[in-house]
């Protein structure tokens, strides 16, 4: 990559956004199976210092590790089982349809820009995702966890390996900027391709506005389930989209190749926060049904403060697990 | 409902279209809006369609019906009979002088009749909202311009400044009929206000008054009506002056340089109005079958009211009708009444004076003087030298109709006694359309009892004795001077041509209660030659000689007066044919030509005549107009002009005015500020006017509620530290 695709990377990442997630550590909600030595529950027990559970002896098993407690006021023979701690491996899947590139917000002073929004000179959902994934990619490598990224639309474009190497951060940062916005989104077909290419359980957070239809979404939620993967759902909305605070009437066109229609925002605005709150609040139930994460994030807002929610939240829910 | 102000309604009702333009001129010019969350948005559209729809729909009617209603009322609806209608609810009807008179012109060139429009236009504006509203012209006999009272001041105003000085003459007493008849018919007004605008020149009063002693011609009460006031305005101060031309006869040239299509017009100009300065004009003649004549000066010095001049033109008889008429136009350049500025009149271009002998023909020759009988002596007497310049044919007394004596100009009836009905039928339409006859009675009776059907024919006030006077001395004639200018040619020698004149026999008819006028009369006062001159009732002219001009009767045929009395009856009244063809603007009478059908004026405006001749519309243009046959063919001529007495100018003071009007009911006159101050007093303001412009103001609070509710109802929370999503305040 020269220095010409060079994204000025600082700009996605405020100080104070670091400091707000700081405190937090980057927990899956199940065991991954990791390849290195690291903070994550493995399932693979054996000479690992932390107990997961008792079994019973069986001849052939290393006597060292019989629990000589229960024997003593029991007198029957289990074995003490450790649970192996590993890394985490996390995989951002980012957005790039052409929905994503919308934004409200005139660029600020100080804030970075992804091409769709040095296109539009606007901060897009699309730049809030790169912020969002350059967060999330710090905390993981602060961590020392493996960290990958891919983009999409409607498949999986481009695919950054996982790696806990320094100058990861900003190869996902570089790569992220340096795309477009376009095209419309298959959700279905991205997990198919996700999964597929990873071996092993990992957390996946897919950052997108999830404008979609629930009965896709299900079906890309149940391919994540199916293959023990943990996931998050960043949705990413703008402002405007949120509140629909339109005056003029005007004819709408969509970002993806929808129809266009004449719209007077402010008759329609109630009927578009109904089926808008319907659209939100059935996402966030399907995702929860399949035991999934959501984050709504506001593109007029700051990502450090819901970033810092969603990771406590997240500790205090593996917390609860024992984990 | 009507409308104080109908063009405020309509502009309301035009507004009403704003919102539905304005829409779609901006329609296609929005700026397209690209948009992520573009399958919330269709689905919201789905959603949203009826309702947006009818919500729309509400929104649109309300803008529009706010527009509507706004218009309304700065309009000032009026209901009637409602209260809400403001208080005005009397009739006021403005009688207005259009009359001739009223086209005087001031300095500018501005008619006086400008001047009461403007008058009454400030009267109307100054109406309480609701008052009914009529208007009269004094032109037209007093005809109603305006006759179903209304109350759309608009209406009456555009009505008002249409208005022109018609050449009809003012009558005032006509247009308050109309006035009294148009209250009488409005029972519902509770009050009513006769409001009468005009100059007050003495050609106003003229049609409607008395030459002599200027009262009301007609006594109008208001005594049955209640309430009804009655105002004028002051008269005019300013001092006028009009030429006009009063007369214009014409007579074939006797130059022996002239070619027979030469002739003279004699014309007389008056100067109406004020007299106190000299004058200098030109005055000219034109007509279609004369090229004219160059203009000549005319100067009417200082105190002096009359001049005359002779004009010799040259006719082409080709161009003339059938009958040889024309119309000839005297025009004087004087522009401060130009409707008294030109005179028109129909000229005879024919040759020969044409005069049908009423008489049995006889086959025996006269072989001596006593035996020569009338009809001999007069045909004689009218072509003494035998030249044809009046052409005599004689017709049987039984088979004379309308249509053959219509191509004479005079007739003679030597033998009344053998007239059937339809003789004097005959005889009574030749009157009528201008023609001259003499009677005279039969040579041969005793009896002449023909004298009942002439006096019923033509004048039942003539009071005569059927037996035949003889008087055993012969009885002398003389000359009754000045009671009408049929002779007037020979007046200074009649007294001693009619000396010789004796008589012997003669029918004693006795016209003291008769209009007929005694020409000659015996030493007994016996009237010898009576006359019915032109009047109002007979176009032509009517002359009765007491004796047949025979040697039986008396010694007249031998008389040097024979000849020149009979040419100058047959001449002058042959000429009131031709006068007859003038007509005062206004007249609807009949037109007396069996064959006429149709009028065609110079302009082209046409009128059609019904069976009897009678105009299906008043002849108001003046002019010259054409007569035409049912073929298209002109049959004759005819000249229409305003009455020169209408058109006086003099002022006429308040006083007299006043008294004029005390004789038509309690008539103020007033200062038009008066008038109007009157009305000012009651004026308010339409209530309803103001129940309407509540209800657009509710209209609009309304419109702003539903507005801002289908717009905005709710607000948007967003809460993405939840993760809840989009949440309802």
């Amino acid at each position: 990559m020269d220095d010409s695709q060079k994204v000025n990377a600082d700009r996605y990442l405020a100080p104070e956004t670091l400091a707000q997630i700081a405190p937090f550590e980057m927990r899956a909600k199940m065991i991954v199976e990791g390849v290195m030595n690291g903070m994550h529950r493995s399932p693979f027990k054996g000479l690992a210092v932390e107990f997961a559970e008792h079994r019973q002896y069986v001849p052939g098993d290393e006597i060292r590790h019989l629990d000589w407690k229960v024997y003593g006021r029991t007198d029957k023979l289990y074995l003490k089982q450790y649970q192996q701690e590993t890394n985490l491996d996390t995989i951002l899947l980012v957005d790039s349809s052409g929905s994503m590139g919308y934004g409200s917000l005139d660029s600020k002073k100080g804030w970075g820009g992804t091409a769709a929004g040095s296109r539009l000179s606007r901060w897009t959902k699309y730049d809030h995702a790169t912020a969002v994934s350059a967060a999330l990619s710090h905390l993981c490598l602060q961590q020392r966890d493996r960290i990958g990224a891919g983009i999409f639309s409607d498949g999986l474009h481009t695919d950054i390996r996982r790696s806990n190497r320094r100058e990861q951060w900003r190869a996902i940062i570089n790569t992220l900027g340096n795309h477009d916005t376009k095209g419309a989104t298959n959700y279905v077909r991205v997990a198919d391709q996700a999964v597929s290419k990873t071996d092993n359980r990992s957390l996946f957070f897919m950052i997108s506005d999830f404008l979609c239809d629930h009965g896709e979404l299900k079906e890309m939620l149940s391919r994540f389930k199916h293959h023990g993967h943990d996931l998050v759902l960043v949705q990413v909305l703008d402002r405007t989209e949120l509140t629909f605070d339109l005056d003029t009437p005007a004819p709408f066109i969509g970002m993806e190749g929808e129809d266009r229609v004449n719209v007077d925002p402010r008759s329609l605005r109630s009927t578009y926060l109904d089926v808008l709150r319907e659209q939100l609040e059935g996402t966030r139930d399907l995702v929860r049904a399949y035991g999934f994460d959501h984050q709504l994030l506001d593109t007029h807002d700051s990502i450090g403060p819901p970033l810092a929610r969603l990771l406590a939240r997240r500790e205090s829910h593996v917390g609860k697990r024992g984990g | 409902m009507a409308f104080v102000t109908t063009g405020l309604a309509v502009a309301g009702a035009l507004a009403m279209t704003l919102p539905i333009i304005i829409h779609l001129l901006f329609k296609n010019r929005r700026k397209t809006h690209e948009w992520a969350a573009m399958r919330l948005l269709l689905e919201a559209v789905r959603r949203h369609r009826r309702r947006s729809r009818i919500e729309s729909l509400l929104l649109l009617t309300l803008r529009c019906l706010a527009l509507l209603l706004l218009g309304s009322a700065l309009a000032q609806p009026l209901i009637r009979n409602s209260p809400l209608s403001g208080i005005g609810s009397g009739l006021v009807v403005l009688i207005v002088d259009d009359g001739v008179v009223s086209g005087i012109r001031d300095e500018e060139g501005i008619p006086e009749l400008e001047r009461n429009i403007t008058q009454a236009v400030e009267l109307i504006d100054s109406l309480p909202a609701g008052t009914k509203m009529a208007l009269v012209g004094t032109a037209r006999s007093g005809a109603p311009i305006i006759d179903q009272p209304t109350i759309n001041k608009e209406r009456v105003r555009e009505t008002l400044r249409s208005l022109e000085p018609s050449p009809t003459s003012s009558n005032l007493t006509a247009a308050m009929t109309s006035a009294r008849t148009l209250i009488e018919s409005s029972s519902e007004s509770p009050s009513s206000t006769v409001v009468m605008i005009g100059s007050s020149r003495r050609g106003a009063f003229v049609a409607s008054s008395s030459t002599l002693d200027f009262t009301p011609l007609e006594r109008i009460t208001w005594d049955d009506l209640e309430g009804v006031e009655l105002f004028t305005n002051q008269p005019f101060t300013e001092p006028k002056s009009i030429l006009a031309i009063e007369s214009m006869s014409f007579r074939k040239s006797l130059s022996e340089l002239s070619s027979s299509s030469t002739m003279i017009a004699d014309i007389e100009v008056r100067r109406l109005g004020d007299v106190s300065r000299a004058t200098k004009n030109t005055i000219r003649l034109t007509g279609t079958a004369t090229d004219g004549t160059p203009p000549r000066g005319l100067s009417i010095p200082a105190g002096s009211d009359r001049s005359s001049l002779e004009f010799e033109f040259f006719v082409r008889t080709e161009d003339a009708a059938t009958d040889g008429s024309t119309i000839i136009d005297a025009i004087i350049d004087e522009r401060i009444l130009p409707n008294a500025s030109k005179l028109s009149r129909v000229a005879n271009t024919s040759d020969v004076i044409r005069v049908a002998m009423i008489d049995r023909e006889d086959f025996l020759d006269a072989a001596s003087v006593e035996n020569v009988g009338s009809t001999q002596w007069m045909t004689r007497s009218l072509d003494p030298t035998q030249s044809g310049s009046i052409s005599i044919d004689l017709l049987d007394p039984v088979s004379i109709d309308e249509r053959r004596l219509e191509s004479f100009d005079a007739v003679i009836v030597n033998r009344p006694d053998l007239l059937q009905s339809s003789g004097w039928d005959a005889l009574d339409r030749f009157s009528k359309s201008g023609g001259f006859i003499l009677f005279t009675p039969p040579q041969d009776s005793i009896v002449h009892d023909w004298l009942d059907e002439f006096k019923s024919t033509f004048d039942p006030d003539l009071e005569s004795n059927p037996e035949v006077i003889t008087s055993s001395e012969p009885i002398g004639l003389s000359s009754i001077h000045g009671k009408t200018d049929i002779l007037s040619m020979i007046d200074d020698e009649l007294d001693d041509l009619s000396s010789p004149i004796t008589v012997s026999r003669l029918i004693d008819i006795d016209n003291t209660n008769s209009r007929a006028e005694t020409i000659l009369a015996g030493n007994d006062d016996r009237p010898f030659l009576v006359v019915w001159d032109t009047n109002e009732e007979r176009s032509g002219a009517i002359a009765l000689l007491a004796a047949s001009p025979s040697e039986q009767w008396t010694n007249l045929p031998v008389k040097p007066l024979m000849v020149p009395l009979m040419q100058e009856l047959i001449r002058r009244g042959s000429s009131l044919k031709s006068e007859s063809r003038s007509v005062i603007s206004g007249s609807d009478d009949e037109i007396p030509l069996v064959a006429a059908r149709e009028l065609v004026s110079t302009t082209g405006r046409s009128i059609t005549l019904s069976k009897e001749g009678r105009p299906l519309e008043p002849l108001i243009q003046t002019g010259g107009w054409r007569v035409l046959n049912s073929s298209g063919r002109m049959i004759s001529s005819l000249a229409v002009n305003p009455d020169i007495e209408a058109c006086d100018p003099t002022l006429v003071t308040t006083e007299r005015v006043q008294r004029w009007l005390e004789n038509l009911g309690p008539w103020k006159v007033s200062e038009f500020k008066d008038i109007q101050d009157r009305f000012s007093d009651d004026r308010n303001g339409s209530t309803l006017s103001i129940l309407l412009l509540v209800l657009v103001l509710i209209i609009v609070f309304l419109e702003t509620i539903l507005n801002r509710r289908f717009s905005n109802a709710r607000v948007m929370e967003v809460n993405t530290g939840t993760s809840e999503g989009a949440r309802h305040a």
